[in-house]
């Protein structure tokens, strides 16, 4: 098991390779969902305002 | 041809794409997993060590789908633009956007994964190989349309603008593409042939074949997942946002 | 309009523009001496001895005209865009991207052209082999044609956004590459005295290229910063 992650010594060149690549392709996505979540929590926020406006132009409206 | 017309136009909806394309990721995330762990399997475990690079072939298998998908996704780019400036079509313009740091995030990893490699092939980690230098201009051109999207406080307008320049840039890709190659031949600078000009073998171009379907179908799981927020943002004041969010 | 007024309306918009820029002589000084102060860099920053020199002549007098006319194109559309004659061009039955060409001809000759014409003495300061002169002067022409055509584009693209002068040269500086690659290798070939006829036959075809698709892109670029 250490020979293999070892591989002659090359290991130290091959492993952040992968580790790097896992990071950076986890990461696009994480950054991704996150992003989704907070645009939906805006245009949730966005919604509730426009109701609570529309609410207040049919009470004042005669 | 008259279905596939179809299926484009209604995909040009924001709404119809915004759905389909959430029921779709997985369908793409999944085999991409699947098939990245089976190439990393086969290519850190069962393909056998170069006679000349020894381990460090093992690093191909990362370095090469990154550098392939990183001009796909600039070519992607451009012809998405494209579709979005002649057919002034919004949803175009929301791939292209969200395609741009995806690439420049690929162009990266195969920069820094080549960058790695060349320090047992060379001795350094940075020679100025053609490979490397061409990513590297291309990583200053994906660059160059996420500031210039950015630049704008109109979001159409910034649209508009980075279309112009994606499309002026893939003309210009394979002539820097090809330039930097020439250049670099002239000078002879130390330069690795990636095993595969003379017949790679099979126990290799497995692993490396999966690993690029593995990537590919990653890389359209995420630019659909990018795309979903490019046109949340895009349409945050219509109408079916609101009934999304509300319901 | 038939075609008789289109060559005479590009001839009036030629030479207004070569008034224009004719009245102030810092348009055309002003890339020549930046040119030359960046010249003049390249040795301070190294050993100036003329065997030294002589290995970065070729590189170091294309990087200075690069950056030169390259950032003269910077400012091709801003007064224009300003004081609205911009939105007058592009609403003007002559169509725009003729008025572009005539535009951007007439910033080459008073700024691209000089440099042309002086960087022999730039070549002879920093000891470059006398036989490269004329395959840098030919190289220097046709890539300083190209470099304005893609100028204009950045240019028009930038137009609109304030301090867009960074960001224009981040982007037009990559799609430079092939030209200072072409331009840099023909010029030190023909300093050895080798033949650099291939290579300039392909900068004639960029030049070519870039010459005659850039002002539709420019003109497109400045209907966008106009929306």
């Amino acid at each position: 098991m250490i020979e293999w992650l070892n591989m002659d010594g090359d290991g130290i060149y091959v492993w952040p390779c992968y580790v790097l690549t896992l990071i950076v392709l986890i990461a696009n996505v994480w950054v991704a969902k996150l992003q989704h979540a907070s645009l939906l929590k805006r245009a949730a926020a966005r919604a509730r305002h426009n109701d609570a406006r529309t609410e207040v132009l049919e009470e004042i409206s005669p | 041809m008259n279905a596939f017309m179809t299926w484009f136009y209604q995909m040009s909806s924001p709404p119809h794409f915004y759905r389909w394309a959430g029921r779709a990721i997985p369908w793409f995330m999944w085999p991409a997993l699947i098939l990245s762990a089976v190439a990393a399997y086969l290519g850190l475990v069962r393909s056998p060590e170069d006679y000349q690079m020894g381990h460090t072939v093992r690093i191909m298998y990362v370095h090469v789908p990154s550098a392939w998908l990183s001009m796909w996704c600039y070519t992607s780019m451009a012809v998405a633009s494209a579709i979005g400036w002649i057919w002034r079509m919004k949803l175009a313009h929301a791939v292209a956007a969200a395609i741009a740091p995806a690439g420049a995030a690929l162009t990266f990893l195969a920069l820094v994964t080549g960058a790695i490699w060349g320090k047992p092939t060379w001795g350094t980690y940075w020679v100025w190989d053609a490979r490397l230098t061409s990513e590297l201009v291309l990583l200053f051109l994906f660059m160059g349309v996420v500031l210039l999207r950015n630049a704008f406080e109109d979001r159409a307008q910034g649209d508009r603008a980075a279309a112009i320049l994606a499309i002026v840039g893939v003309v210009n890709v394979p002539i820097i593409h090809y330039s930097v190659n020439w250049w670099n031949t002239l000078h002879q600078s130390a330069s690795v042939s990636v095993a595969g000009k003379s017949g790679i073998d099979s126990s290799m171009l497995m692993p490396l074949l999966l690993m690029v379907l593995g990537f590919t179908l990653y890389l359209v799981a995420l630019i659909l997942m990018r795309t979903r927020n490019e046109v949340l943002l895009r349409e945050s004041r219509k109408r079916w946002v609101q009934e999304l969010v509300q319901s | 309009m038939n075609e008789l007024s289109y060559r005479r309306a590009f001839s009036l918009q030629l030479r207004k523009e070569l008034t224009q820029l004719g009245r102030r002589y810092g348009s055309v000084l002003t890339p020549l001496l930046f040119f030359a102060v960046v010249v003049a860099l390249f040795p301070l920053s190294t050993d100036p001895s003329p065997q030294r020199l002589a290995t970065i002549a070729s590189s170091a007098v294309w990087v200075a005209a690069l950056l030169a006319a390259m950032l003269a194109q910077q400012t091709l559309f801003r007064g224009d865009f300003e004081d609205g004659s911009l939105q007058l061009m592009a609403l003007s039955a002559l169509p725009l991207w003729l008025q572009v060409i005539a535009k951007q001809m007439a910033h080459w000759l008073v700024s691209g052209l000089p440099l042309v014409l002086l960087s022999p003495l730039a070549a002879y300061s920093l000891n470059m082999a006398p036989q490269g002169y004329t395959t840098l002067m030919v190289s220097l022409l046709l890539g300083s044609l190209s470099l304005s055509s893609l100028g204009a584009i950045g240019a028009a693209l930038t137009v609109s956004i304030r301090q867009g002068g960074l960001l224009f040269a981040v982007l037009v500086l990559p799609l430079m590459v092939p030209v200072l690659i072409l331009g840099t290798q023909a010029t030190e070939l023909a300093s050895k005295g080798d033949n650099a006829a291939g290579l300039l036959n392909m900068l004639v075809a960029i030049c070519l290229l870039s010459v005659t698709l850039s002002p539709f892109a420019t003109a497109a670029a400045i209907r966008v910063s106009l929306d």
